[in-house]
């Protein structure tokens, strides 16, 4: 096991250094000329130089790359003038429209993610697992082919369509909620769930057809083996048995994909956070790509990227862990 | 492909006889109308298939619907808005009347059917060129890491592993604003969504191609001499249809919504030349007021997208009538599986 776990931690090393490179190229080598955006509109020639001076961008690409990696490591100073900043230690730089540290900024923006993809998770996991096993009491009936055909559906939907459905119908047309407006836990636990239900859904009915495929395969599998006939012959209820056993054939997979779906909705869910005005990372990222503001995107696109290698990791490992015959 | 061997160059040529005779190129002539009975044959299908082409009519016959009408995409109407509520559609259901089938646009006033079907050319073509790139580095990459041997296949396959774990929603986020302006935005919406989703493709490809090589078929077009390009193209490719197709066959319908969803950020797609993804956008700020203008794109993209799954769908199963739908087995997901998941929420 601690061979595995190394061998994977160190894959999961190269895969950052290399996203890390990827994400250097697209942001500073191919819009040209980052200092000009930096720099603003009416930039005279002499300041233009300072800031590619203090930006760096007149050094060696590959110089640059390195103090791009140094800095994100060790932090670095920056001068702005008169006075020396020192960015502490995951330094990703200063917006160009706010010049704040984007480190915080994504700080600030990140217990929205979190309230959303948890809730979320919560609610996928319920509604798949609950179709899946629903769909597995009868395989190959009427309700089993229904309820397979609703979560594919759904799933296919692209999420800002469903969001839009669930908006007309939940506030203009059975107005049970009003338009979502984030509030954070810490001020009101019963504003922040009443407030993220719509988001929640609509990212758990997009997300749940997985579990439910997952789920029902894995129990009819399970189903089909040895000790459920034992068990059956035992006369335990049907019901008891997939609750109790069938639906072990089942968790690791689960697992597994859990953890690698959270790592990715954390991330930033884009689209769902711009449908309902969430201030999340999703949000951010839009905004400050439509004003160009690319430390933002970049420092966006770098802990997305760490969070969905992290995420792979850490289903690496959950599957290791719940099912022996993968650690190879 | 009855008449092989018949390659205008002189000389000595790889002897095609004994590996076409068993290769699968020769099932392939007979093979597609038999997939096109076989699909027609479900009545599901059948849906499926008849809405993707009016669809595809639609979008091609784009002018001559809007000239039908008698109205084009572009011109302002601003004696159909109210303008006490701040330029939302007269009458009811989003204005729609006899001379505006689906209503017009808040604000503009612009004519929402003929919107709808240019914005199907441009989510269409631009979902099309995205997939036919897709497939052709898919291919590309596939076929090498399956046949150039095992150092090319390990720092290939590496590759790809790295294509798949890359948050490619935020790459072209990024991308998208970076480009300037003057790029032709559909070209490069498919140049992107080309670039970051080959991936899937070329892991299918490769282990198709690395089960296609180990055929005896193979073993005798080697023996005579074949080229590897030979063996790519006459021996695996054949082989390589019906698991390409199936996969591209819902890899369009997933482009489509990228499409429609990149323009929705606002990032696609620039006005004025219209596309759903921006339609869907401008309704958000109206849904309360004018909810027709909201449904019409979104039930529209929605239709055409489960049109094409369903098709991808009929395909996959007209071309593998063996694989009867019973237990599928749980694989455990493989190492950074996570194909287009960012994109979807």
């Amino acid at each position: 096991m601690t061979r595995f776990l190394l061998r994977r931690l160190f894959g999961a090393l190269g895969v950052l250094l290399a996203l890390s490179a990827v994400v250097y190229a697209i942001f500073y080598l191919i819009p040209g000329d980052p200092a000009v955006l930096a720099c603003g509109k009416g930039c005279t020639a002499p300041q233009l130089e300072a800031v590619r001076h203090s930006l760096g961008t007149d050094r060696p690409i590959v110089v640059q790359y390195w103090t791009f990696l140094t800095t994100l490591v060790a932090g670095h100073s920056f001068n702005t003038g008169p006075t020396t900043v020192w960015c502490s230690a995951p330094c990703l730089g200063y917006s160009y429209q706010s010049s704040e540290p984007v480190t915080q900024m994504l700080l600030q923006r990140l217990p929205v993610d979190v309230s959303l993809t948890l809730g979320a998770a919560v609610m996928w996991l319920l509604l798949g697992i609950g179709a899946g096993l629903y769909s597995a009491r009868r395989p190959g009936s009427l309700r089993d082919r229904a309820t397979t055909f609703t979560v594919l559906t759904l799933s296919s939907t692209p999420v800002f369509i469903l969001a839009l459905f669930l908006l007309v119908v939940a506030c203009v047309w059975l107005q049970v909620l009003p338009f979502p407006n984030y509030v954070p836990i810490t001020e009101d636990p019963g504003q922040w769930a009443q407030n993220l239900i719509l988001p929640w859904l609509a990212i758990a009915l997009v997300s749940a057809a997985t579990y439910a495929r997952l789920t029902r395969s894995g129990v009819l599998e399970t189903l089909s083996l040895d000790h459920i006939r034992t068990l059956r012959a035992y006369g335990w209820s049907e019901r008891r048995i997939v609750t109790r056993h069938a639906i072990r054939g089942a968790l690791p997979t689960l697992a597994t994909m859990a953890a690698m779906d959270i790592g990715t909705t954390m991330a930033g869910a884009v689209f769902t956070e711009t449908m309902f005005g969430l201030p999340g990372l999703g949000k951010l990222v839009v905004d400050s790509a439509s004003s160009l503001d690319l430390p933002v995107v970049c420092g966006i696109t770098l802990l997305a990227g760490t969070l969905i290698i992290l995420a792979n990791t850490a289903a690496d490992v959950l599957n290791a862990a719940l099912d022996p015959r993968v650690r190879i | 492909m009855t008449t092989t061997g018949t390659t205008p160059h002189s000389g000595i040529q790889p002897g095609p006889v004994p590996a076409d005779a068993v290769s699968p190129s020769t099932r392939s002539a007979g093979g597609a109308a038999a997939v096109l009975r076989r699909l027609w044959a479900r009545p599901g299908s059948r849906i499926a298939l008849v809405a993707v082409i009016l669809l595809v009519l639609a979008a091609i016959a784009a002018p001559l619907l809007t000239s039908l009408e008698g109205q084009d995409p572009d011109s302002y109407h601003d004696e159909l808005l109210n303008s006490v509520t701040g330029g939302s559609p007269l009458g009811s259901f989003g204005g729609i009347s006899s001379h505006h089938w689906l209503g017009v646009e808040p604000t503009t006033g612009r004519d929402l059917f003929a919107r709808l079907v240019y914005g199907a050319r441009i989510s269409l073509s631009v979902a099309a060129g995205a997939t036919i790139g897709q497939l052709l580095l898919g291919l590309l990459v596939g076929l090498s890491a399956g046949l150039a041997g095992r150092r090319i296949d390990a720092l290939l396959s590496r590759f790809t592993d790295l294509a798949l774990s890359l948050p490619s929603l935020f790459f072209s986020i990024a991308l998208l604003a970076v480009v300037p302006a003057s790029f032709p935005r559909p070209l490069l919406l498919s140049i992107i969504l080309a670039a970051f989703g080959w991936a899937p493709t070329a892991r299918i490809v490769r282990a198709e191609t690395m089960v296609l090589r180990e055929r005896e078929y193979v073993s005798a077009a080697l023996l005579t001499g074949a080229s590897s390009w030979w063996i790519a193209r006459r021996e695996i490719l054949p082989g390589l249809v019906a698991p390409v197709v199936t996969y591209t066959a819902l890899a369009l319908p997933a482009n489509m919504v990228a499409e429609a969803g990149l323009s929705f950020l606002g990032l696609g797609v620039k006005p004025p030349t219209p596309s759903w993804g921006q339609m869907l956008s401008g309704a958000t700020t109206w849904f309360q007021v004018d909810p027709t203008y909201v449904l019409i794109p979104a039930l529209t993209l929605l239709l055409c997208v489960l049109a094409f799954t369903a098709l991808g769908e009929s395909l996959r199963v007209a071309l593998d009538p063996k694989a009867v739908r019973t237990v599928k087995s749980a694989k455990t997901p493989g190492r950074f599986r996570i194909t287009g998941k960012a994109a979807k929420r």
